[in-house]
């Protein structure tokens, strides 16, 4: 039964997006019907969401829905064939689900939007593409739902195009995400050069020496670096934050960028083999984690800071799977879903409040929208760790991984251990610096702030529910046993053994842990929930160049711009001095004009004289007999 | 041997009416030499025992055909004078080398083919038997495997008709 | 048939032929150089005539038939056309017609 019901959960969302998309370009009335083109597009999500829930209750065993044949040559066939199991289907449950209730905010968000017809067919397709991307079960369908999320991204980044700014950031996450996609591409090629084949299951069959293991875990990993934003690939994220921002909720927090961490998780046979690889990603996890997490703490655009923090919480997840540890990562995939797309809904509740971004023209907004301020701190407490909110939880289930990996005889991933613990203090820091920026304390602006309508609050609320009760799934060793890594995942991930710990250790670690996230939030509050707007000005000013350096985001852009992007510029002038010059003007007109010459030429023997013809004829007849002949 | 010497006999009328026809500058002469040129050949024809094809050649083109271009010559008068002679030096020896070497590569492609044996006589036909020329078998071939041309051969004659009376008639100048 | 005879028949053709080309060469009037073609036209009949002799097969005797309609046909033709030609220029010299050259 179920199985018959999920192409249906499948396409439903590619149904909303053709049925908004071409049904108001066909008909253009239909776009001011606002409310009906919202909730339409939230019901068909909302119903792909209950039948993926009914998959889930009635799952047995790993199966696969047939569609037809995609790519068949006789040297490569690709069928569209999608593959249900514990993994896949618990990333749906996580894109369908806090999908559906970012449409729902959307409904009050973008109701005054224009171009809302288009916003919501784009949001449905980026639904059916990030599914597709999960789904897949070979190589080149996982490849068409990642360009798929890509494209959408775009379009959403690019939504308010006729300002140029968002359409350049828009063109920079397309761009930064195709250097990623290479990786991607060459490591599929790679792959199917070894194997034969682009199918997951059969791939998961062979064993993998550990060059091609280390080469393809790499490429992919650059893939993962571009889609979900790491070092060196991750400045795109920041930016992406011109889009609406339950698009920056719904697809740079919590569903598309993590789909690098999904691949990590869908290629664990690959990565097993390939320890060089996982080092290399829990060090760039661990290195963007703390580089985003001090970013963050100097900003004072509320979205940019959120962004940042996506940046840094995805280093996170990175350090996990590098740890071998997927399934901690894929767990705090699913608790941060819930506790950034509420951070991020209650920014845009904020934002949609007071009409600016800048956490300076804020304060003590918890007054004014009671809702939206309790719900933040709540997301703020869940991403600081706090048991015992979800954040806690993953959070703990990661350090856990690095650090038994570390005194297990690879002493790097300590290092690592040790960056994530001060990451994780930085990462209630800022969070606190925001919260008590924004919504304790005196009121800083102009607008007259008022709380969102019930459609915004309410995915709110029930966001809150998630970011506290999401982490009971997965409990660490010592309250009992982790239902999603012993019971769910385990059936489709298969993990690095990890060195157990002593009881004591691990008390030791949660104490760390905690004792971080606190330790942030009461230095935020020593701070910021004392002093307020002056103390941060007080901090500003004391840091100095360093303070400077943060808030510019330690210039990556301008050093991009630098190495990257000016010896472009260089390459393309010479390019077109060389080639333009020769290939584009001196060759094509030297071909014109020898042509024109040649021309002219043989018009010289048509003399338009009768005689001469005839005298022509009459020769080439009798050259034409001799030849045929061969006298 | 009388065959070879009738035939001897008419080959010269055709290339003394040809020749003449080529070089005579009055063109009503002009006209008649080619007319003795194709008695001449009309003679070959019989000989050859092509009696109808023969037949043919004197009443269509001796006497249709190249009256029609007496009539041309005095439907625009041209006089002897009207015609320019014939050029002389290089042009005059440039042309006979020319149709020297058609000559020339005529014949030498021609007696390629006589080495083969003759078809007829390897089929054992006798030379009373040969009845290609005559009018029942050039009727049965024209009736049958050229029943279709022979209809397009009449459409092309109408057009050729109508194509003539459109060109030669005399239209109001605007 | 002796081959000789089709010999000399080709012989003939071809003599008939190169008289007629020499003709078409030399000629600067239109119309003596339109009976010229004739010329050349009989020497082709010539050809398929010995040729079916010598095969004893009646299909060149028809196609000598087919030639001779045709000439008729390209006669009347050709003529016609001398006939507006003369018209518009009131001479049959054809070295001059050059109107078409680009």
């Amino acid at each position: 039964m179920v199985n018959q019901l999920l192409p249906l959960a499948l396409t439903l969302p590619a149904v909303g997006a053709a049925i908004l998309g071409i049904g108001a370009l066909w008909a253009p009335s239909l776009r001011a019907q606002r409310f009906l083109i919202g909730s339409i597009a939230t019901a068909l999500v909302g119903s792909s969401f209950i039948l993926f829930g009914i998959a889930f209750l009635q799952y047995q065993t790993p199966f696969y829905v047939e569609g037809w044949s995609w790519i068949a040559t006789e040297a490569v066939q690709v069928p569209l064939r999608f593959q249900i199991d514990t993994l896949s289907l618990w990333m749906c449950l996580i894109v369908t689900g806090v999908g559906a209730l970012i449409h729902l905010y959307s409904i009050g968000y973008m109701g005054e939007e224009e171009g809302a017809w288009r916003y919501f067919a784009f949001l449905n397709l980026f639904i059916f593409a990030m599914l597709v991307l999960v789904l897949a079960d070979s190589l080149p369908l996982l490849f068409l739902g990642w360009e798929g999320v890509g494209a959408c991204s775009y379009f959403l980044i690019g939504y308010w195009f006729q300002d140029s700014a968002n359409a350049q950031a828009a063109q920079k996450a397309f761009i930064m995400n195709r250097i990623g996609d290479l990786g991607l591409l060459a490591g599929m090629i790679w792959l199917y050069a070894e194997t034969g084949t682009f199918d997951i299951d059969q791939l998961k069959g062979y064993i993998y020496s550990g060059d091609v293991a280390v080469g393809v875990g790499l490429l992919f990993f650059l893939a993962a670096t571009g889609k979900s934003a790491q070092i060196p690939l991750y400045t795109w994220l920041p930016d992406a934050m011109a889009g609406p921002t339950p698009v920056s909720a719904l697809i740079h927090a919590a569903t598309m960028v993590t789909a690098g961490v999904y691949l990590t998780a869908r290629m664990d046979f690959l990565y097993n083999s390939a320890p060089e690889a996982l080092g290399l990603m829990t060090g760039i996890g661990a290195l963007t984690a703390l580089l985003a997490a001090l970013i963050a703490t100097r900003q004072y655009d509320i979205k940019r800071i959120l962004a940042y923090s996506t940046v840094s919480q995805l280093g996170f997840m990175f350090a996990a799977a590098g740890a071998g540890a997927y399934t901690a990562a894929i767990f705090h995939v699913f608790t941060h879903a819930f506790f950034k797309a509420l951070l991020f809904l209650g920014s845009g509740s904020v934002i949609h409040a007071i009409g600016t971004q800048d956490i300076r023209q804020m304060g003590g907004l918890r007054s004014y929208m009671p809702l939206t301020g309790w719900t933040f701190w709540m997301g703020t407490l869940a991403i600081a760790g706090l048991p015992p909110l979800a954040g806690f939880f993953s959070k703990d289930e990661i350090l856990h991984a690095l650090y038994a990996r570390g005194t297990g005889g690879e002493g790097a991933y300590l290092v690592y251990w040790v960056i994530l613990l001060i990451t994780a203090f930085l990462t209630a820091f800022y969070m606190g610096r925001l919260s008590w920026l924004v919504f304790e304390g005196k009121y800083r602006g102009e607008a007259a702030p008022h709380e969102s309508p019930a459609v915004m609050t309410l995915p709110l609320l029930l966001l809150g529910i998630g970011s506290i009760g999401a982490g009971f799934v997965s409990l660490s060793p010592l309250f009992g046993s982790s239902w999603l890594r012993e019971h769910w995942l385990s059936q489709s991930v298969k993990e690095l053994s990890l060195p157990s710990l002593t009881h004591s250790a691990e008390t030791f670690l949660i104490f760390l842990s905690v004792g971080a996230g606190i330790g942030g939030l009461g230095a935020a509050w020593w701070l910021f929930g004392r002093g307020g707007i002056e103390a941060e000005e007080r901090l500003s000013a004391s840091l100095g160049q360093l303070h400077h350096l943060l808030e510019a985001q330690l210039r990556v852009d301008a050093l991009y711009e630098r190495a990257f992007i000016q010896p472009y510029y260089v390459l393309a002038d010479l390019a077109k001095d060389v080639w333009g010059v020769w290939v584009g003007r001196l060759l094509p007109q030297g071909l014109a004009q020898s042509l024109e010459r040649l021309g002219k030429a043989l018009v010289q023997p048509q003399v338009g004289s009768l005689p001469a013809y005839l005298t022509y004829l009459i020769l080439g007849g009798l050259l034409f007999l001799i030849w045929t002949l061969s006298l | 041997m009388l065959t070879l010497v009738a035939l001897g006999i008419f080959a010269l009328v055709a290339l003394v009416g040809g020749s003449l026809a080529v070089m005579l500058r009055d063109p009503i002469y002009a006209v008649l030499s080619l007319v003795k040129a194709m008695l001449g050949l009309a003679g070959i024809y019989f000989i050859l025992g092509a009696e109808y094809i023969g037949a043919i050649q004197i009443i269509v083109y001796a006497g249709a055909v190249l009256v029609t271009f007496l009539f041309v010559v005095m439907l625009v008068n041209l006089m002897p004078a009207d015609i320019p002679p014939l050029p002389r030096g290089l042009n005059l020896y440039g042309a006979i080398a020319l149709a020297a070497a058609w000559m020339l590569v005529l014949t030498q492609a021609l007696t390629a083919i006589l080495d083969l044996p003759d078809p007829a006589e390897a089929r054992g036909a006798s030379p009373d038997q040969y009845l290609f020329g005559t009018l029942p078998s050039i009727g049965k071939v024209l009736f049958t495997a050229y029943a279709f041309p022979f209809e397009l051969l009449s459409i092309t004659l109408i057009v050729g008709l109508i194509g003539a009376s459109v060109l030669v008639q005399k239209r109001s100048e605007p | 048939m002796r081959p000789e005879i089709l010999y000399f028949s080709l012989t003939l053709a071809a003599a008939l032929f190169s008289l007629g080309l020499l003709g078409l060469l030399l000629r600067r009037n239109l119309l003596l150089a339109f009976l010229c073609v004739e010329l050349m036209l009989n020497a082709a009949n010539l050809n398929f005539l010995a040729f079916s002799r010598y095969h004893n097969e009646p299909t060149g005797a028809v196609f000598v038939l087919f030639g001779i309609c045709l000439a008729a046909v390209e006669a009347v033709i050709g003529l016609g056309l001398i006939v507006r030609t003369f018209r518009a220029h009131q001479d049959l010299g054809y070295t001059n017609l050059s109107a078409l050259r680009w």
